[in-house]
């Protein structure tokens, strides 16, 4: 018989761990540091590239500032960098007396334009859109990854530019447009001296506005084509040649969901081609017959070719950048020339459709204490701006 | 998908908790159709329609395999269905791979202007998982394993994702059993394959991506001088990187699922004769054209030159298998006669001194970077340029192919020290893999130094790796 006191306590089977939680929590803790840290570094801006060249980030800064005053949007100008170099809101502010933006994206295109459009319609709705046709027509009409997450980081609201994330781009770079750590962690081998200037500026802006209102103009260069430029539609021929003679079916896609947006809203869509050099394309007529087919679709949009059969006594070589290839742009006197036009167009076809706002104090104000040759810096050019205008006046 | 992509990421996971929580508690059957719907998205990932191709294979196989096994079968018979079999993948191979390489060189040699060739996308993995199906009938038809009946089993073990598309090439009497069972997988195998996938992930992002921005600039701007031996050089690290680090990923995702795959890589670069070095380097390749081309062939048992001949017709064909282009022949082809001029003479130096197996190391690295030059460069005269282009000038000129000086630093202390310990595991480690030799010493180091090495482990990928910007680089033998 055994000893009860000699009996041996039988140790209780230990409830195996659970291998899951274990194995969860380990890979959940080591997830969450890697994140901590790179959060860190984002947070503190280390790894954000170059800002001062950052036109996405100034306009929407400056139409985020200009919203907060209760103020509308009568005129909404999107595209890419086409649009920012070829109109001036300035002119088609004061000429049409209401207030014109442009909220372009450099690089960019019609998924961005689409978005764009969202965006404003969270706080305004334009009485006119008005899309420069350069990011609808030619391969690559998507934009450029870049120009997508500038366009998507200028945008208010962390929660409101995750959500953009997947639908400006592909999986494999939603963690780039997340976190500049990931996208620019490179600095640390290719450019220690930017990490260096970004620990320096720790909290502070980077991209200050240049005015107090940015309407969102951007004028390249100014002094005109070059002969050696010029040599060089001689030698190599156009730039612009037939085989960006395409509309993509993602770009027609996103174009009719922006006239879809307009028709809900009541609002009244423009195309505008603002012209390049005419030797850049190898065959526009033909460009424009396939514009105008998918043009025809969008019944109620209206479009104005400033490029077929342009007045080279008025665009003359002054009037566009010096620069050669299939993305020219116009001067600070083209985009004058381009805006009277513009102007123009709208009050013979879009006559009532927008406000009269002159005798509105905070218009008067906003339209006078901005003047665009203050503001322009092309202003050394202000002799062959006046004698343009004066040119445009007295063959109108 | 690729293993380095924002879709793997998150699909991996996700397939790991369903696998574990649902599909694979006790039927054996629900957690192979589970595997083989996720193996199928992961390839269709890619291009759904090539799937029917896949599956094509797989029942081409299985059928045969079923068909070979018939009781009553005649030995005629027999090899008649496994003919077919053999006809139908190779068949498929050779339309989608092959077709326009045979076209235009039959059009070359004889001098012909012909416009038969097609306009044809090569699907992924094409060549891993026709070998793989393949071996399976060929193992049944020799009898040394059993036909499986089980449909969903074989489909799965085709397409079984962390393998499909860039091997190891597995056996089926290796892997095919393993989804007959239900293991249970412990907290150390988890831990082991997750650290074996982020030391594959090292492997790529660290060094191997980087040192594909070089290659790059050296073999596609046509460098001249030391810019081009260190193009060379940098690139059979970048393949040996590349794909072991592919390896390295799939195996550990199959241990996380509970399967076991072939080892594909061992030091291959401290081989000390070539013989050697191809029981090293892409193991499950090697073999595979070892068991049903070399041995049927005769092997070495028909005298010498026999067996040269073998070899010729091996090392010919494992250069096509790589890809239809003359240079991929060229390269099998060097690499032959390195084995038939080199290797006689190594055997002579019998020394089993560390500056002997040194010497020895360098000279088969050596040549088998040469030959690599015609694996990389893009046509055979490109090949022949960047041969003529080595030398010891334009050192200057270094920075000038896609690395700074800071990077190109980097890159020479990671590839230092991953070769420093691959000696350590050749000298110290026994059959151990580097990765398993880290694996012991980590496991014996207090857990906070080793969390802390984890940590660091991947903030270096993060901050350090290749990536983001367009740098980007696919696994190189995807597109084999």
């Amino acid at each position: 018989m055994a000893n009860k006191n000699n009996k041996k306590v039988q140790p209780q089977p230990t409830k195996p761990k659970n291998k899951w939680l274990q194995l969860g929590v380990k890979v959940a803790c080591l997830l969450g540091i890697v994140v901590a840290v790179v959060a860190y570094t984002d947070k503190k801006e280390y790894f954000v590239g170059d800002q001062t060249n950052n036109h996405s980030q100034r306009k929407w800064r400056s139409f985020y500032k200009f919203i907060d005053k209760k103020k509308d949007v009568d005129i909404l100008c999107l595209g890419n960098s086409h649009a920012s170099a070829g109109i001036e809101p300035y002119v088609l502010s004061t000429n049409n007396n209401c207030y014109c933006f442009i909220l372009n994206t450099p690089g960019s295109g019609s998924v961005d334009l689409y978005y764009n459009l969202i965006e404003v319609l969270k706080y305004t709705t334009p009485k006119l859109l008005i899309i420069e046709s350069s990011c609808v027509v030619g391969s690559g009409t998507l934009g450029k990854e870049w120009a997508k997450i500038q366009s998507i980081e200028s945008k208010r609201g962390r929660w409101n530019q995750l959500t953009l994330i997947p639908r400006y781009l592909p999986s494999d770079d939603w963690m780039k447009a997340v976190s500049p750590t990931i996208r620019n962690h490179s600095f640390l081998l290719k450019d220690p001296d930017r990490i260096a200037f970004n620990r320096k500026f720790v909290g502070k802006e980077k991209n200050p506005s240049r005015v107090p209102l940015d309407l969102g103009r951007f004028s390249h260069g100014n002094t005109g084509l070059s002969d050696s430029i010029l040599r060089m539609y001689d030698t190599q021929g156009s730039p612009y040649t037939r085989k960006y003679h395409v509309i993509e079916d993602e770009t027609k896609r996103y174009i009719h969901k922006i006239y879809d947006l307009c028709q809900e809203h009541h609002i009244q869509m423009l195309f505008v081609t603002v012209p390049m050099y005419y030797r850049t394309y190898e065959a526009y007529d033909e460009l424009c017959e396939l514009e105008q087919e998918f043009f025809d679709e969008l019944p109620n949009a209206r479009w104005l070719d400033l490029q077929k059969d342009y007045d080279p006594s008025i665009y003359t070589r002054k009037a566009f950048n010096n620069e050669y290839g299939m993305a020219q742009h116009n001067t600070y006197l083209g985009m004058l020339i381009n805006s009277y036009y513009i102007c123009e167009y709208i009050q013979k076809n879009y006559a009532g459709v927008l406000p009269d706002r002159s005798n509105d104090p905070r218009w008067l104000k906003d339209m006078s204490s901005d003047s665009y040759f203050q503001t322009a810096h092309q202003a050394q050019d202000k002799q062959s701006v006046l004698r343009a205008m004066i040119g445009y006046y007295l063959t109108h | 998908m690729l293993f380095n992509s924002f879709a793997f990421a998150l699909f991996l996971p996700i397939v790991f908790v369903l696998y574990w929580t649902i599909f694979s508690r006790k039927d054996v059957h629900l957690r192979n159709s589970f595997l083989l719907i996720a193996s199928y998205v992961f390839y269709g990932w890619w291009d759904w329609k090539f799937l029917f191709l896949i599956a094509l294979t797989s029942f081409a196989s299985w059928g045969t395999g079923l068909l070979i096994s018939k009781e009553g079968q005649s030995e005629k018979r027999r090899k008649l269905w496994l003919t077919l079999n053999l006809v139908l993948n190779l068949g498929i191979l050779a339309v989608f791979k092959y077709f326009n390489f045979f076209v235009d060189s039959f059009c070359t040699l004889f001098h012909i202007q012909s416009s038969l060739t097609i306009s044809i996308i090569l699907p992924v993995g094409i060549s891993f998982y026709t070998f793989q199906a393949l071996s399976y009938s060929i193992d049944v038809y020799r009898k040394e394993i059993d036909a499986t009946r089980n449909w969903l089993q074989f489909f799965a073990f085709v397409s079984f994702f962390p393998q499909l598309v860039a091997g190891p090439i597995e056996r089926a009497k290796n892997l095919l059993p393993q989804f007959s069972t239900i293991r249970e997988v412990d907290y150390q195998t988890f831990r082991s394959a997750l650290l074996l996938m982020a030391w594959g992930f090292f492997k790529k992002i660290m060094i191997a991506d980087r040192l594909a921005v070089f290659v790059e600039g050296t073999f596609d701007k046509g460098a001249s001088g030391l810019p081009m031996v260190l193009g060379a050089v940098f690139f059979a690290f970048q393949l040996y990187l590349d794909f072991s680090a592919y390896s390295d990923i799939a195996i550990g995702s199959a241990k996380l699922f509970g399967f076991d795959l072939m080892t594909n890589f061992r030091r291959p670069y401290l081989s000390t004769s070539f013989s050697n070095f191809w029981k090293r380097w892409h193991i499950s390749l090697s073999s595979w054209f070892m068991d049903y081309l070399y041995i049927p062939l005769g092997g070495n048992r028909k005298g010498q030159w026999r067996k040269y001949l073998n070899l010729l017709i091996v090392f010919a064909v494992s250069g096509l298998w790589h890809g239809a282009s003359w240079n991929f022949v060229i390269w099998g082809v060097l690499n032959v006669l390195f084995m038939i001029a080199i290797d006689p003479l190594i055997r002579k130096w019998e020394s089993p001194a560390f500056l002997a197996r040194s010497v020895k190391a360098l000279v088969i690295f050596v040549c088998y970077a040469l030959s690599l030059v015609f694996f990389r460069a893009k046509g055979f005269d490109t090949a022949i340029t960047c041969l003529t282009n080595l030398g010891w000038y334009n050192a200057d000129t270094l920075t000038s192919f896609g690395l700074n000086m800071a990077e190109l630093k980097l890159t020479a202390w990671l590839l230092g020290g991953l070769l420093l310990l691959e000696v350590l595991v050749e000298r110290f480690g026994g059959q151990l893999s580097a990765y398993e030799m880290i694996d012991a010493i980590i496991q014996k180091i207090p857990s906070l130094i080793r969390w802390a090495l984890y940590i660091a482990l991947v903030l270096s990928i993060v901050y350090f790796g290749q990536y983001g910007g367009g740098n980007e680089h696919s696994f190189i033998y995807f597109q084999f």
